[in-house]
């Protein structure tokens, strides 16, 4: 007698109608309160794999009176990486890449914020990542 | 899609400025002025907004559109959002500023 099963294997997550999902915020601006510079939220049906963060900061020019700034990158609400100083020095910078595998569900948020609290002078802020996007 | 959106947050850790969008990049903003430019995935915009933004360009943050944005275009909107996040129409209220 022969048996034949008619099981499959389920699909790896990049063959289920996968996309990649990427944003970058680069800008060069002086003081201002937090602010929003890009934000993911994961639609019904879909969840995403981020593959790679990175941030970065460089002081460009130099404040009158100094202050903390920062690039960040929230992920569900909380910190998942933060690169900041108060350092008041022309080319203080600091920089922060990721590679994992961190899985958003539907509904989920990653979003990448600025600040800088200093008076006069700008700093040059950096947040992006790289992630892919499939059906559940 | 550029879109000139309307600013929400008081520019603090836990409420930052932004737009009311779940998915968008941009990040020009004018806290003056409560306008900002996000690039927001076509996906995202019904179709009669879409007609709208067409028909009032805009090019600066700080001109006020010839009209108000509709009611009933921030209802439609909210409610294409609700569906296609699964999250109901309480969590996004965006309003083309």
């Amino acid at each position: 007698m022969k048996v034949t099963s008619y099981a499959v294997a389920r699909p790896a997550y990049y063959d289920r109608n996968a996309t990649s999902s990427y944003n970058q915020y680069s800008g060069v601006v002086g003081p201002h309160a937090e602010t929003t510079r890009w934000t993911v939220t994961i639609a019904a049906g879909k969840k995403m794999l981020v593959e790679q963060i990175g941030i970065t900061y460089f002081n460009v020019s130099v404040a009158t009176v100094a202050g903390s700034y920062a690039s960040n990158i929230f992920i569900v609400g909380q910190y998942l990486a933060s690169q900041g100083s108060s350092v008041n020095v022309v080319a203080t910078q600091g920089a922060l890449y990721l590679t994992g595998n961190i899985t958003l569900y539907a509904g989920e948020t990653m979003y990448a914020t600025t600040y800088n609290y200093a008076t006069g002078g700008t700093v040059a802020h950096s947040m992006t990542y790289k992630a892919t996007q499939f059906d559940t | 899609m550029m879109i000139r959106m309307q600013l929400i947050g008081t520019g603090t850790t836990p409420d930052p400025f932004r737009v009311d969008l779940p998915t968008c990049s941009g990040g020009v903003t004018n806290e003056a002025t409560g306008r900002a430019f996000a690039d927001v995935p076509a996906v995202d915009v019904p179709a009669d907004v879409q007609a709208f933004v067409a028909a009032y360009p805009t090019y600066d943050l700080t001109t006020p559109l010839p009209v108000p944005f509709p009611q009933s275009l921030a209802n439609a909107w909210a409610e294409h959002l609700a569906r296609r996040y699964d999250l109901g129409t309480a969590k996004w209220h965006p309003v083309v500023f």
